[in-house]
């Protein structure tokens, strides 16, 4: 776990009023903890991005412009969807005593077995929901895949770190080593474009075709016979 | 191609394309990706075409995730046929892009083969396009 300091302001503008504040160059935030009364702070996004631009679980030492000082982890950030930008982030306190949930990154090490033979590796958890105390938070979770040949994984029930409870299902895979893609290339006698037809299924019309046929024809049949019946009525 | 197996209506309206992507905003598989900057419909035909582009570069390497499924179909009336008589019959499927989508994310691979593949592959897309990693990709 490592510690980073970050200078923040408590800003007075909330809702819509954000806006101004993204346009001079700051992220709106908000600060708040169990027992603790909410803090709207703002960031410049220089001091910001080294929070979340990496592979690194921070404990961030927050000191506010009223000269206050508060212990917490970086919860959750937004982003926009086009820019990337952030757009808003949550930052919870901490407290000595509490169990906390939190995501640690899992790093993987080393080159496996299997890629040399010609797999691939996948890395199917990027980040690892845990429960512990802030002192035994996990700077990131390193997983050595050298040993690893193809079509062989890990999984979260092999992984055991001291103090730290993993929340997610032990059955989920972490990484694995799968065999290489064998690309089919379209054989000159099949057409490379099925030639089937462009349309799919339409749920409950086949059926109500089928039940009409049982009885007499299709139900369009049925009508147009109805209203033969009442022409010739007519006459 | 890409299509539905099954649906509930063969035909649907056109609808409208505003604001930005809400879901499947970010990389979440893979660790690059391509997302899209402007609104459009991509044809199962498009998807296809970026995904022969992305595996013939890869050569067998890493891993393709198509983040887009085209379920609307459009339809379209024969050629020199008076207007009238109906809707035309579909045609072919699109999937609608919203600005922020990201349309295909790549893992296992190295950073400048996953940005030459998916430059390739955004030439095959008639919206503009940028190369987007994971947020807490380490280059």
């Amino acid at each position: 776990m490592s510690e980073i300091t970050v200078h923040a302001e408590i800003r007075k503008e909330v809702g819509k009023r954000t806006k101004r504040l993204r346009f001079a160059g700051k992220v709106p935030g908000i600060y708040y903890g169990h027992g603790q009364n909410n803090i709207p702070v703002m960031l410049s996004e220089l001091s910001l991005r080294p929070l979340f631009r990496t592979t690194a679980t921070h404990v961030i030492n927050l000191k506010l412009d009223d000269g206050s000082s508060h212990t917490c982890i970086l919860r959750d950030i937004q982003f926009d969807p086009v820019t990337d930008q952030p757009i808003h982030f949550d930052l919870f306190g901490l407290s000595a005593n509490e169990k906390l949930t939190i995501e640690v990154p899992v790093v993987l090490k080393g080159t496996p077995q299997g890629v040399k033979d010609g797999g691939t590796l996948q890395h199917v958890i990027h980040r690892l929901r845990v429960s512990c105390l802030p002192k035994h938070i996990p700077d990131h979770i390193e997983l050595n895949v050298a040993d690893l040949k193809i079509n062989t994984s890990i999984h979260v029930k092999d992984l055991t770190i001291e103090n730290v409870h993993i929340l997610e299902n032990e059955n989920s895979t972490v990484a694995a080593v799968v065999p290489p893609t064998v690309l089919k290339e379209p054989t000159p006698e099949a057409p490379a474009v099925p030639e089937g037809p462009m349309e799919p299924e339409v749920i409950g019309r086949g059926k109500k075709v089928e039940e009409g046929e049982e009885v007499e024809g299709t139900p369009e049949a049925g009508k147009e016979k109805k209203e033969e019946k009442k022409k010739e009525e007519k006459k | 191609m890409m299509m539905p197996k099954r649906v509930k209506f063969r035909k649907a309206q056109r609808g409208r394309m505003s604001g930005k992507a809400t879901r499947g905003a970010y990389v979440a598989f893979g660790d690059f990706g391509l997302k899209a900057l402007e609104p459009g419909w991509i044809t199962q035909r498009q998807i296809e075409a970026s995904r022969v582009a992305l595996t013939r570069m890869m050569k067998r390497e890493g891993k393709v995730w198509i983040r887009i499924f085209p379920d609307k179909p459009v339809t379209k009336k024969p050629a020199e046929t008076r207007m009238g008589s109906g809707k035309g019959i579909p045609e072919f499927w699109v999937a609608v892009v919203k600005p922020g989508r990201v349309l295909f994310e790549l893992g296992g691979v190295t950073k400048a083969t996953a940005e030459e593949a998916l430059r390739l592959a955004g030439h095959k897309l008639p919206i503009k396009t940028k190369i987007v990693s994971r947020v807490d990709y380490e280059g």
